[in-house]
């Protein structure tokens, strides 16, 4: 069974991030406090105010920042570099799997999402 | 747009996103539809508590311009918000133009194949009717359990 501490997920669409939390719970992955940002500029700024988040989930498609450059800047800063990235996206392919797990991302689930997606993201099986 | 793109080939893959978009989002099935008339509207003067239309669309902008649209009566809105909130329907506002993104997704992946550079646009509504936005490539018409759903592959008319 997978847990963490805290989960931050950003997504501009309430309605994903809503599903993305959902299909974590019906996984069974246990979270104790979910954080939410609607842009990657908003995801830094929970990031480096500290708060000990142990795993984020993206979207790429956002305004403001989008996900690839927030995943960019996020693994080239050595504080956050660490935290465990997960892409969900509409868009998401090989080519765009490939570029950002060679930025560190762990994994790159393309929506609609489920939970055995989520799971097997984060090497698991349901 | 008109030279690379195969109208039948993209209103196939376009069906074939629609179907998958409402099913694995909403649980709702949708099959293409024969009817060929535009989405039902209350419009101007229409009675009180008419069903409604909701437009929503997606500009792509790689990898080529165009723009998906998504049409559809209130009530099948109301049901897919109601479908993914669990019966708190109108909690919130986007869930269709969530599912115009997951469409749009896969209707590109599906016409392009993997491996393309795919750029979208933030989804919208479309508050204002008529067909002021670009030439129609592909429409189709499906049928969701009873209800009409039409989602419709535009060129771009930018207006500066």
């Amino acid at each position: 069974m997978k847990s963490y501490g805290r989960v931050l997920i950003v997504d501009d669409s309430s309605t994903s991030r809503m599903i993305i939390q959902r299909c974590m719970q019906m996984a069974g992955i246990e979270v104790a406090e979910y954080r939410f940002a609607e842009n990657g500029l908003d995801a830094l700024s929970v990031l480096k105010g500290g708060g000990g988040v142990e795993l984020v989930i993206t979207d790429i498609n956002m305004p403001k920042m989008d996900g690839r450059t927030f995943a960019t800047l996020m693994k080239g800063d050595p504080v956050l570099a660490g935290i465990g990235v997960i892409v969900v996206s509409s868009i998401a392919d090989s080519a765009l799997e490939a570029e950002l797990r060679s930025l560190g991302v762990m994994a790159v689930v393309k929506k609609p999402i489920s939970p055995a997606k989520m799971l097997q993201a984060m090497g698991g099986e349901l | 747009m008109n030279d690379t793109l195969d109208p039948g080939r993209a209103a196939a893959a376009l069906m074939e996103a629609l179907s998958s978009a409402f099913a694995d989002m909403a649980f709702i099935d949708v099959q293409p539809s024969a009817r060929k008339g535009p989405v039902p509207s209350a419009g101007a003067g229409a009675a009180e508590g008419a069903d409604r239309t909701v437009r929503a669309a997606i500009d792509v902008l790689r990898p080529l311009s165009c723009r998906i649209e998504l049409e559809c009566p209130v009530s099948l809105s109301a049901r897919v918000e109601e479908t993914l909130f669990m019966g708190e329907a109108g909690k919130e506002e986007d869930a269709i133009l969530e599912l115009l993104n997951v469409l749009a997704g896969l209707f590109l992946s599906s016409y392009f194949g993997p491996g393309t550079d795919i750029k979208l646009e933030l989804p919208q509504y479309l508050f204002m009717s008529g067909d002021l936005d670009g030439e129609v490539l592909a429409m189709v018409d499906g049928d969701a359990e009873g209800v009409p759903v039409r989602a419709v592959l535009k060129t771009i008319r930018y207006r500066y």
